[in-house]
């Protein structure tokens, strides 16, 4: 149902007090919004009711006289509620003594004393004499699981845990077992538990049956610091509570009905709160002294960068100098890192991780839509009519963004169609899947556009009003199923089942991930999304096209301009009107041409074309395989400078490096993949001397005597925001209120649409045929981690050690390969060995390796390929073939 | 009459009566050092921790002291016994004697009777950093005045006679359940948004 069936207004007087709200609504909402309190255990906002704790109770007397539980009961016209009552106090008071009689009351070894629901119940309603018999219940705490202590003692069987689990996070990995007074909580079977770690089962524990082993014994809530901030991890930017005591992080705590999450974090954000505290974070600048890096001052540390960078631009121009920013840093980092870079050295040298494959999103979505990001909100997708997810196992690489699209499969049986070349978990709960060979997205996507076009499914308004646009479009899907069907491996049957369900829906949502812009073409891969899109009618508000993110603020590296085809406000560098104003806003002139992208800069930095380099939050030289001769390149350098939290393989060949500062010691903005601007704040000292990122490069600028002095992120985030009009307004999203993209649209199809049709759906060559190999080995993303910074947290490390291979069980039996053996991998570029793990995530035929390991040799056998200009220059290297074998 | 009382000393007289009396009366000051007071056994004075009969240490770190505290001199870090998983206590504490009212609220607060008030009144030192009591300086003076702890804790009626005999140092200890080791915010009730209902309301 809409909401516009639902809404009618109905009244509701509670303690006196009358209010007019929507039909459908409950109790407890009405009394919410009345700002009454009614103790809840079971309730939450964002699950269906399960009235299993009923504390709840409320006396209604009207229409009937009858006591209801609160957080179940929906509102009747008229009806008359008290919350606080004589009979109402007398049923909380006995179920709150029936509670206790078997309660252990370990409130003071308890990490729950202090935010206690059950504590704060029984002091408020609670009687001083229990007039039940008690028997305390003695039963083992169960502490086998990495992170999450399960304590049945004290669980008071609200089910809230549960439910969380098997409805938000759609996993159902723990539950009840035995029955009556020993009823514990856990895994099932009595296994440990291991499960995603997400932690949601802990928060919504209204007593202390499910703590952490990360905080155990370290807090109590009144001795704690609480920041609110934005997670540092991916593309959601989910909001929460860091919370700090003396200095140090105690633990992460969500905050309810906030921010892109509503109150949900993943494995990453509620644990991996350690890094920032590692003990091999870089405290002071060094500088290089012969073949060694020696701790220096700032002073001497900020001159030498300056007199390197001077000297490069002397002897080589501006165009001899090349910056690399990395998606983790603020949005203030990044304009002024592309100011320093082509203000303050004139260099268009300017380059970010953007390459690795979301600068095709920029341009395409900004070319075709005139969005930066996403068209839609996470809201909108929990309200969409279907979802086609394509290329991302969305819920390791964007779990929140996984959970909005779980949180519509639950509440309205969304359908999800997915099309991916691993097993991904949403699959399983979505309404049709597609596993195709591994690099075939295009050719998946193609036949979806096929089975639009062929089977009649196109929008009639859309027919109606572009008729040349989709007479092009039908020309080009001339061809026959059979081209489809060899390099994807799905049949023509799929193909268009999946196509009719997702036309048919009203409003569907196309989710592109990091296979659909990463690879060769990935620029029309998403080209021919937005096609499928524009065919099916759905590029209206609530539903439409969106890129999703790998790097927490990689819209903001598109926004800052951190490519060399983009400037400030994402747009393209082919834009004159839009240069001049950049021009004017920084008085100077900005160079004709656009710079080199990523992988030019290391050509031209061994062919010597370039000769000094900045390099800040990111380590290319451990995230790029070998074949790029990453390291080589940085190591022909004259100059080079790094800016990072740790000594990373590229700070260490460095001549100076900068210690920067964590988001969680400083102020600035990140960009969600919605396109929110949210705020990080400062919650802890810096280590050392560590300075934060703007200041570094406002101190080199001053150096090189171009000032950028600005006095805090704020200051520099309203200059910005003339050239940059997103980061005017915090925390709305692109999507806030339906983007409306049909001017845009037009634009884009009146323009070169039509012409650059046959190159759009030409199907890209498959890869690596030469090899000999046969297994094909894939760089996946984990969902516990995400480079350095996930790398450097024990907590998450324990969790997941991150450098195993992932095999088929079935296809390593034959192999005889068990879990924890070590195998061979080995490409044409060489071999190593890793230990394996088994799991089904992997099809036979594939192995999956965690993209972000840093420590193995894995990446170094993937063999690279760049795509063209036209399709983003994106080094490709996320597909090799590989033969494994086990190591005696 | 100013020179007849001169004349007569009368002063004098008045005082030597009120010498006379007291001289028959018995001592109130003492020989201090030499001799003491005997303290009561419900005097506050110096802070100390005590420790169980076998040696384990009684403060499981809930920090309830540091809470009750009104001059704010306690601080507790509480943490996993090392190598003892689900046992709480006291990595460290402090209390600052210099500010403590001795109001004795923290050995009130304390669930474990960790807490006691010894008789020791002679504080002064030469280093008023002497005067930062750590945890090792508290356990001392728990293991020095362990009695006068115990008599302390009962005149304050901190016990009742089961978890705390008078005999000795009783068993009050947290009884944690056996470990199985075999193979928000607060979440009170959320304040809900008309935006929010609706759309909550619209998904279903
Ligand atoms: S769950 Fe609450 S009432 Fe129970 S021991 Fe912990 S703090 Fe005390
Ligand atoms: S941590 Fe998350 S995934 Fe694991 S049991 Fe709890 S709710 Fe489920
Ligand atoms: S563990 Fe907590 S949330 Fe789960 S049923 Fe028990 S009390 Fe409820
Ligand atoms: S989903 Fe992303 S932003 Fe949210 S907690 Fe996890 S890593 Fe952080
Ligand atoms: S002394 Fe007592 S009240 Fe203070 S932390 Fe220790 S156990 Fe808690
Ligand atoms: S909150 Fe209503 S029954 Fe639990």
């Amino acid at each position: 149902m809409t909401t516009a069936t639902k809404v009618g207004t109905i009244t509701v007087t509670i303690n006196g007090e009358t209010i007019g709200v929507p039909k459908g609504t409950r109790i407890i909402q009405a009394a919410q919004l009345l700002g009454i309190e009614i103790p809840t255990f079971c309730y939450h906002p964002r699950m269906r009711p399960q009235a299993a704790c009923r504390i709840c109770t409320v006396e209604v007397v009207k229409p009937m006289n009858k006591m209801f539980m609160a957080c179940a009961t929906e509102i009747m016209d008229g009806m008359e509620v008290l919350t606080d009552s004589p009979r109402t106090l007398a049923d909380r008071r006995t179920n709150l003594d029936l509670l206790l009689t078997q309660h252990p009351l370990d409130c003071p070894v308890c990490d729950k004393g202090g935010e206690c629901k059950l504590q704060d119940y029984s002091v408020k309603y609670g009687s001083s004499e229990n007039p039940f018999e008690t028997k305390r219940k003695d039963y083992p705490e169960d502490i086998r699981s990495t992170v999450l202590d399960f304590n049945s003692n004290r669980c008071i069987l609200c089910g809230a845990c549960i439910q969380v689990c098997s409805d938000i996070q759609q996993l159902s990995a723990i539950g009840f077992s035995k029955r009556g007074f020993i009823t514990v909580v856990g895994a099932p079977m009595g296994e440990p538990l291991d499960c995603e770690f997400c932690g949601q089962c802990m928060d919504v524990c209204p007593v202390g049956a499910i703590t952490s082993r990360f905080s155990k014994y370290k807090f109590r809530p009144w001795q704690e610091e609480k920041t609110q901030t934005t997670c540092t991890y991916c593309g959601c930017g989910c909001q929460y509570n860091l919370r700090t005591m003396d200095g140090e992080v105690s633990r992460v705590t969500p905050i309810e009905g906030v921010g892109p999450g509503q109150g949900s974090l993943c494995v990453r954000g509620h644990f991996g709160f350690h890094f920032m505290e590692d003990a091999q974070r870089l405290t002071k600048p060094l500088v290089r002294r012969g073949d060694k890096l020696v701790e220096a001052g700032w002073d001497e540390a900020l001159a030498e960068a300056a007199k390197g960078l001077a000297a490069a631009k002397a002897a080589k121009g501006g165009a001899g100098i090349a910056g690399i920013a990395g998606g983790r840093l603020a949005n203030e980092d990044l304009y002024l890192f592309g100011r320093l870079m082509r203000n303050a050295l004139e260099s268009p040298n300017f380059d970010s991780t953007l390459r690795y494959g979301y600068i095709n999103a920029a341009t395409i979505m900004h070319k075709a839509l005139g969005v930066t990001g996403m068209m839609n909100s996470f809201d909108d997708l929990r309200r969409a009519d279907a979802v086609l997810l394509v290329g991302s196992d969305i819920t390791q690489e964007a779990p929140i963004c996984g959970l909005a699209v779980k949180d519509g499969i639950t509440k309205r049986k969304m359908p999800v169609f997915t099309v991916d070349s691993m097993k991904t978990e949403i699959m399983k709960l979505g309404a049709g899947r597609l596993v195709i060979t591994p690099g075939s997205e295009v050719a998946a996507i193609k036949g979806l556009v096929k089975a639009v076009v062929d089977e009649g499914l196109i929008d009639a308004g859309v027919a109606a009003k572009y008729p040349a646009a989709v007479a092009a479009i039908k020309k080009e899907m001339a061809g026959t199923y059979k081209e489809i069907e060899t390099p994807t491996g799905a049949t023509k049957a799929d193909l268009v089942a999946m196509a009719r369900a997702f036309a048919n829906a009203d409003k569907g949502i196309i989710l592109a991930g990091p296979r659909v812009m990463g690879g060769l073409k990935g620029a029309s891969a998403l080209a021919m999304l937005i096609d499928l899109a524009f065919l099916t009618g759905n590029l209206k508000p609530g539903a439409g096209v969106n890129p999703l993110t790998g790097e927490n603020n990689e819209l903001g590296l598109v926004l800052a301009g951190a490519a060399p085809e983009l400037l400030p406000g994402g747009l393209p560098w082919s834009d004159g009107a839009a240069r001049a104003r950049v021009e004017q806003a920084w008085n100077c002139a900005l160079p004709e041409f656009p710079g080199n992208s990523l992988t030019d800069l290391f050509d031209g930095m061994r062919e010597g074309r370039i000769g000094a380099a900045y390099i800040a939050g990111t380590d290319p030289v451990r995230s790029l395989p070998a074949e790029l001769n990453v390291a080589a390149s940085l190591d022909a350098l004259d100059f080079l400078v790094v800016q990072d939290l740790f000594l990373t393989g590229t700070a260490l060949r460095a001549d100076v490096v900068f210690p920067a500062q964590s988001y969680a010691e400083r102020d600035g903005t990140f960009t969600n993949m919605e396109g929110r601007v949210q705020r990080i704040r400062q919650a802890m000292k810096a280590p050392g001397k560590a300075r934060p990122d703007w200041q570094i490069f406002s101190a080199v600028a001053r150096e090189l005597e171009v000032p950028l002095e600005y006095a805090g992120t704020d200051e520099i985030r309203a200059e910005a925001a003339g050239l940059i009009p997103q980061f005017a307004a915090l925390d709305v999203t692109n999507a806030g209120h339906g983007v409306d993209v049909t001017a845009a649209l037009e634009a884009y199809l009146a323009g070169a649409y039509l012409k650059t049709m046959d190159d759009r759906y030409d199907l890209p060559a498959v890869l690596n045929t030469a090899s000999p190999h046969e297994t094909r080995l894939y760089l996946a993303d984990s969902l516990f981690h995400s480079g350095q910074m996930s790398t450097h947290n024990w907590g998450l490390m324990k969790i997941d050690p991150a450098d195993e291979l992932v095999m088929n069980p079935r296809e390593a039996r034959k192999l005889q390969i068990a879990e924890g053996d070590k195998v061979r991998v080995t490409s044409l570029l060489g071999s190593a060995v890793v230990p394996v793990k088994l799991s089904s995530h992997a099809n036979p035929g594939t192995v999956l390796f965690p993209k972000h390991c840093a420590q193995s040799h894995v990446r170094d056998l993937m063999g690279v390929v760049v795509g063209s200009r036209e399709e983003g220059s994106v080094p490709q290297f996320r597909f090799e073939r590989v033969t494994v074998e086990k190591v005696h | 009459m100013g020179l007849i009382r001169s004349i007569f000393m009368t002063e004098l007289l008045m005082g030597m009566k009120l010498v006379f009396k007291q001289m028959f009366k018995p001592y109130c000051t003492l020989q201090y050092p030499h001799v003491r007071h005997d303290i009561p056994d419900g005097y506050r004075g110096l802070m100390s921790l005590l420790r169980y009969e076998d040696g384990s240490e009684r403060c499981v770190g809930c920090s309830l002291c540091e809470a009750a505290c009104p001059s704010n001199c306690i601080k507790v870090v509480s943490d996993e016994v090392p190598g003892q998983p689900l046992v709480r206590y006291a990595r460290e504490y402090y209390l600052d004697i210099t500010r403590c009212v001795f109001c004795g609220f923290c050995t009130e607060a304390c669930p474990v009777d960790a807490l006691a008030m010894t008789k020791v009144y002679e504080a002064s030192v030469f280093d008023r950093r002497d005067l930062m009591f750590d945890k090792r300086k508290l356990y001392e003076l728990g293991e020095q005045h362990l009695a006068d702890g115990k008599a302390y804790l009962i005149a304050h009626n901190m016990d009742d006679g089961t978890l705390f005999p008078k005999e000795g140092l009783g068993d009050n200890r947290y009884s944690f359940p056996p470990v199985d080791l075999g193979e928000g915010e607060r979440p009170v009730t959320v304040g809900l948004t008309r935006e929010a209902l609706e759309m909550e309301l619209s998904k279903q």
